[in-house]
């Protein structure tokens, strides 16, 4: 959506007298619309009608202001002029968005219409007609994407028609130039080389934007390849390149548009596996923001645009014969072109598809745009066209944007899957993939397995050896598929787990400072998520245990027995000793290795010394602690003497839950989090310090039998689960 | 040219093929010369080393796999209807043909078929189960180096896990297909 910024720039630049406009009524409606379907909020235009009386009055104070500038030195000062304009820009756009928040209040549709019949006929000739064809015609990636994000139509039928209009900033500009070009030397001078020249420049500016963008892509691949010690400003390079891209194509007077989206399209694949996890969101929720102000902008300005009337001249005819035609000859272009794609498609567009297809291509900013930069003197009609221009607009995105929702509900429109990945899905996935490239092969035909086949060779083999890290490039994607899964499952345990703790934790300590408690609580709910997701993804085992605490003697459990599909929670079947064997032997090597595993994998952690900050407290806690390490883990090497600990944390956290909980165990832990600590002090006195030694002189962290996790582990899997009634024998999945 | 003529493909064999897998007859003659084409030695059938002579089908993971499903049980070399037999699982499906002949034999190239194809090269030793260790052949064989044991068994557990339904720890035909959307695959794949 960086494509609109400019764009708006480019409209406030040009544009910037229109901006005295004070009629905001209209443009909160359109807006509305854009963003969130059939509601309107009264109270919106009622906010917009007063912000607009805001600048008038402080247009007022201002010369207040300029009598008292007689006199000595003032200790405050009214400084209007050098913020008037960021002033009010702000204002509108903190309007409209206020406006977007009020929409739940529904109310009428408050649509200012000015109905301005003036039956004069339009004096323009068929160069100018085809001039305002070429730009009329063009569908509006803005009002296409704010319309389908709303609707959730099945992934191609969006990328169809969201692809449709991104890629059209070729046809559309280079058309509207060559007309341009046309209308001025006058339609009588034109020569037939000239329409191949357009035909050629056609051709030229999409294919040579197309490339632009593709360098662009490649440098920023290369450039992210060496960012990891520079990890704050990777956004930076990924803004900065993407605009260049754009600033290139504009340089060479080639399609922009299309040099942007495919710079992005390009570069997608590694960049994301480059930046850290930080950069995606950074980069992600800017470029929505920036996105949200160049929308508002340009509505805003469209709706001001459609209130003056100086800048419009109304044609009937015009008008109505436009918006018929527009629809009727989108439908048949539709229709006409799927014929011939089907015959080349796998999967073919049904009727349905098409029908949702003509009838979303909307129109916007983009045709305004060019419809306003009209030059009126060459064109004489420019009035008529801004009129209808407008009305196109207005009508295909209200009318067309408010009933597409109920359109594609009524024509049972195959709706987004939001299924969850499995790793079956991505296993057969793949093995498909793989025998009909074999299949294809063997058949000696060159079909689109064939020709996939080859790119991901030539990816594998060259491009991402030049464009991904080291580290990257040898991650294999099953895993990292594999882990997601993990992750997700990891999160929605921790976050039931934790929605049913929440609840007891507090009858059951009835302490002073239960305030204090409940603030620790939540810092301990925050660390802990963080903690577990972290770990959970090597740790299978863990969950194992999770699934133990989950489930106290004292306490009703209603876990979630839905879940014992999951590996994990299935795992801990019958044989404990089993488990405790293979347990106690595999755990605290792999540990180790899982740790650096999950560390090389996580995006989270961006570098060392951010490593280092969560992980010291433990150190610090563990060296409090004193006494001997467990034996497996060997000392310095000073990133693994940081990584080394970590571990013990969640099981420090597994085991304060189950204390806090039942409160008869005698299970200890060895180094705790800080967070964690204060609250072991305040708990602990009371309930749990008699069966156990007094702890030793260094501050709090409990008692001073030093745990080692395989010794934990065995007792937390000796203890009887008694929410678990499995039948499945297996052994749970091993690191 | 005279071995080769004995070897041109008569009107009857096309037909019958066409009747018997379902493709158009230049389908069936194309396929014809990329057999002969394939068939070094000239003597009407494939041997396994004619399949690997094809340099794609060499870096494909899968690549041994489907070249034995071409060959029938215990045999070493393949004719020109086994070949198009194999071949025929994967024409796309046709609607008209659904109402076609509901008494006949299911073609083989529907769906079931299909997937019963994919599922025997999952299935070695034709049980009709994918055991833990075949999972994990297959695993290997996709994955390559970059993954240890230990990861590509938890991968292969959790596999197993979401798709078993009867706990016998192994995947069955029914629970192939059932698992997540294999058949939705199917559909856009093949």
């Amino acid at each position: 959506m960086l494509l609109l910024l400019p764009v708006a720039v480019d409209l406030l630049g040009t544009a910037a007298p229109q901006l005295q406009g004070l009629a905001l009524g209209t443009a909160s409606p359109v807006h509305h619309l854009l963003h969130r379907g059939p509601e309107y909020g009264a109270p919106g235009i009622a906010l917009a009608r007063s912000a607009a009386e805001e600048p008038a009055g402080f247009g007022g104070e201002e010369r207040d202001a300029a009598e008292h500038h007689s006199g000595g030195y003032r200790v405050v000062q009214w400084e209007w002029s050098y913020v008037q304009n960021p002033y009010i820009i702000a204002t509108w756009l903190l309007v409209a968005s206020l406006a977007k928040i009020c929409k739940s209040a529904s109310g009428v549709c408050v649509c200012v219409c000015v109905c301005v019949c003036v039956y004069v006929h339009v004096q323009a000739d068929l160069m100018d007609f085809l001039l305002f064809g070429a730009l009329i015609s063009a569908v509006d990636p803005v009002a296409v994407l704010a319309v389908f994000e709303e609707v959730h139509v099945n992934e191609t039928l969006f990328i169809i028609v969201f692809g449709e209009s991104l890629l059209n900033d070729a046809v559309t500009v280079v058309l509207y130039k060559v007309y341009i070009s046309f209308v001025e030397v006058g339609a009588a001078n034109v020569q037939t080389a000239d329409y191949f020249k357009g035909v050629a420049s056609f051709l030229i500016v999409s294919i040579g934007g197309t490339l632009v963008g593709l360098v662009f892509a490649v440098i920023l691949g290369f450039i992210t390849r060496f960012t990891k010690k520079v990890r704050i400003i990777e956004p930076l390079f990924v803004f900065l390149l993407v605009y260049l891209a754009y600033l290139t194509a504009e340089l060479f007077s080639l399609s922009a548009i299309l040099s942007m989206t495919f710079c992005g399209i390009g570069a997608n694949k590694y960049v994301e596996a480059n930046i850290s996890q930080k950069s995606r969101t950074t980069v992600k929720y800017t470029m929505k923001n920036l996105a949200s102000i160049a929308e508002t902008i340009i509505f805003i300005f469209l709706g001001i645009s459609a209130v003056d009337k100086s800048k419009w001249a109304w044609d009937t005819g015009l008008v109505s014969c436009t918006l018929i035609f527009i629809f009727v000859f989108r439908a048949a272009g539709v229709v006409g072109q799927t014929w011939l794609l089907n015959r080349f498609r796998l999967v073919p567009l049904d009727k349905i598809d098409q029908v949702v297809m003509s009838y979303g291509g909307l129109r916007g900013a983009v045709a305004f745009a060019l419809v306003v930069l009209l030059d009126g003197e060459k064109v004489k009609a420019k009035d008529y066209f801004v009129a209808t221009t407008i009305v196109v607009v207005f009508f295909t995105v209200m009318f067309q944007g408010l009933t597409i929702k109920p359109l594609v509900k009524w024509l049972k429109v195959p709706r987004a899957t939001n299924r969850k990945p499995t790793i079956n899905e991505e296993i057969h996935e793949r093995a498909f993939d793989h025998i009909l490239t074999a299949v294809e092969d063997i058949a000696g035909l060159q079909g689109y397995h064939h020709w996939r086949d080859k790119w991901e060779q030539f990816d594998k083999n060259y491009l991402s050896k030049l464009l991904l890290s080291k580290s990257k490039y040898r991650r294999s994607e099953l895993w990292e598929a594999y882990q997601k899964i993990n992750i997700r499952d990891a999160i929605s345990v921790i976050d039931q787990v934790m929605k049913f703790n929440h609840l007891e934790l507090r009858p059951v300590h009835e302490v002073p400072q239960s305030n204090k408690v409940t603030l620790l609580n939540e810092k301990v709910r925050r660390s802990a998520l963080k903690l577990i997701c972290v770990v959970f993804v090597c740790f299978p085992l863990v969950p194992a245990a999770l699934d133990v605490c989950q489930s106290p003697p004292a306490v009703p459990s209603p876990p979630p027995s839905e879940d014992n599909h999951l590996p994990w929670k299935a795992g801990l079947g019958s044989p404990p000793p089993c488990v405790s064997v293979e347990a106690t032997k595999i755990i605290p090597v792999d540990l180790q290795q899982a740790w650096n595993q999950s560390i090389s994998s996580l995006e989270s952690v961006s570098s060392p010394p951010a490593l280092a900050e969560p992980v010291h407290p433990r150190i610090s806690a563990l060296s409090r602690l004193g006494g001997p390490r467990p034996a497996s883990y060997t000392p310095p090497s000073s990133s693994t003497s940081v990584r080394a600990p970590g571990p013990q944390s969640p099981f420090c956290f597994l085991e304060k839950k189950k204390e806090v909980q039942e409160k008869e165990e005698e299970e200890e832990e060895t180094g705790v989090s800080q967070e964690l600590q204060p609250l072991m002090s305040n708990l602990r006195p009371p309930e749990l310090l008699p069966p156990h030694p007094p702890p030793p002189p260094p501050p709090p962290p409990g008692p001073g039998r030093r745990r080692n996790p395989c010794v934990y582990l065995r007792s937390l899997v000796t203890a009887p689960p008694p929410g678990t009634s499995e039948l499945h024998s297996r052994r749970p999945t091993q690191l | 040219m005279g071995s080769r003529a004995s070897t041109l493909l008569r009107e009857e064999e096309i037909e019958e093929i066409k009747k018997e897998t379902g493709f158009s007859h230049s389908q069936i003659t194309r396929l014809y010369s990329r057999f002969t084409s394939l068939d070094k030695g000239e003597n009407g059938t494939l041997s396994r080393e004619d399949f690997q002579r094809i340099p794609e089908l060499a870096i494909n993971p899968l690549g041994d796999r489907i070249i034995n499903a071409f060959f029938p049980e215990g045999e070493d070399q393949v004719n020109f209807r086994g070949f198009m037999r194999t071949l025929a699982h994967f024409r796309p499906i046709e609607d008209n043909e659904k109402n076609k002949n509901p008494t006949a034999s299911e073609p083989l190239n529907s769906r079931s078929n299909k997937l019963l194809f994919a599922f025997r090269l999952y299935d070695l030793d034709r049980d009709d189960k994918i055991s833990r260790d075949e999972l994990l052949q297959v695993l290997r064989m996709m994955v390559g180096v970059n993954i240890s044991d230990e990861q590509l068994g938890s991968i292969a557990d959790r596999t197993i896990q979401e798709a078993d339904t009867n706990g016998d720890s192994c995947i069955s035909f029914q629970e192939f297909i059932k698992a997540s959307l294999v058949e939705k695959l199917c559909e856009t794949c093949f």
